[in-house]
């Protein structure tokens, strides 16, 4: 990814995670995937732009996301379906947003439906090799990387 | 008098995230009922007696767009208030949005008090607190 890119996806991101699903995100101190199962949601765009988001997150975050958005006290109480459903709208609003701090509100940009899926290290050393930055939300990893079309 | 609310969004957690704002808004609510695409909104609109609806845009299936223009061609947009909950901020798409009868637009995420504000507005009662 550009630096503009890079620093765009994660200002924005911080935003949203923090206002969506209440989580403090730094930069992480390695690029490493944690030992723990892992979920990919993967967000497209098609319109004046065109390109893909994909989160590669733990599935604990996931998660710990899910309770925060459904009020939870506990992300204990959380089902795979809910923390699979709760990552993929974390991806979903981050495009949105991502979308319009590159090119505004006059760009038509249309979001597709996220899809989420199981993923495993190698999947995140792939997304890493191309770029993707490792952001840590509650001190646990997750890997984002943007791909926007050359256009 | 009591609202009878059709939430609409493929994202089970956005739903029950939009209900609990319902909850929280002081709307004086009858039942809420949950469709996880425009072609299950249709149908609940068609089985119901509904008073407002929130919606997403994107959805599989049937899009919210598809799912209003369906309510416009039955007449129904012109008297149920209808407020679009989205990710997308495109002016364009946010124009149509309103010339087709949508009340409100809020964005995701949004914060509970301008979900009580928009109903205040587009149901004309007032919570105290």
């Amino acid at each position: 990814m550009k630096a503009e890119l890079v620093q765009a996806a994660g200002r924005v991101f911080g935003s949203v995670a923090e206002e969506l699903a209440f989580l403090f995100v730094t930069p992480a101190a390695s690029d490493e995937p944690p030992d723990e199962p892992l979920l990919e949601a993967a967000a497209g765009f098609r319109g004046s732009h065109a390109g893909r988001v994909t989160l590669v997150a733990p599935a604990s975050l996931a998660a710990e996301v899910a309770g925060n958005l459904l009020g939870l006290d506990s992300a204990e109480t959380v089902d795979e379906t809910q923390a699979e459903d709760a990552l993929g709208e974390l991806a979903n609003v981050f495009t949105g947003h991502l979308a319009t701090a590159l090119w505004g509100g006059r760009a038509l940009v249309n979001l597709d439906p996220p899809v989420v899926s199981p993923a495993d290290p190698e999947r995140w050393r792939e997304l890493v090799g191309v770029g993707a930055r490792v952001w840590a939300a509650d001190d646990r990893p997750l890997a984002l990387h943007v791909w926007l079309l050359q256009e | 008098m009591a609202v009878n609310v059709l939430v609409v969004d493929d994202s089970s957690t956005m739903r029950h995230m939009v209900m609990r704002a319902l909850e929280l808004s002081g709307a004086p609510l009858g039942q809420v009922l949950e469709a996880a695409n425009g072609r299950e909104a249709l149908d609940a609109l068609a089985a119901n007696w509904i008073d407002l609806v929130l919606t997403d845009i994107n959805m599989p299936v049937m899009d919210g767009v598809e799912m209003l223009r369906a309510m416009r061609d039955s007449g129904l947009l012109a008297t149920m208030p209808v407020v679009v909950i989205s990710t997308e901020a495109n002016d364009q798409r946010i124009h149509e949005l309103r010339d087709m009868g949508v009340g409100a637009y809020l964005r995701k995420p949004f914060r509970p008090e301008l979900l009580r504000a928009t109903l205040e507005e587009l149901l004309g009662y007032h919570h105290e607190g």
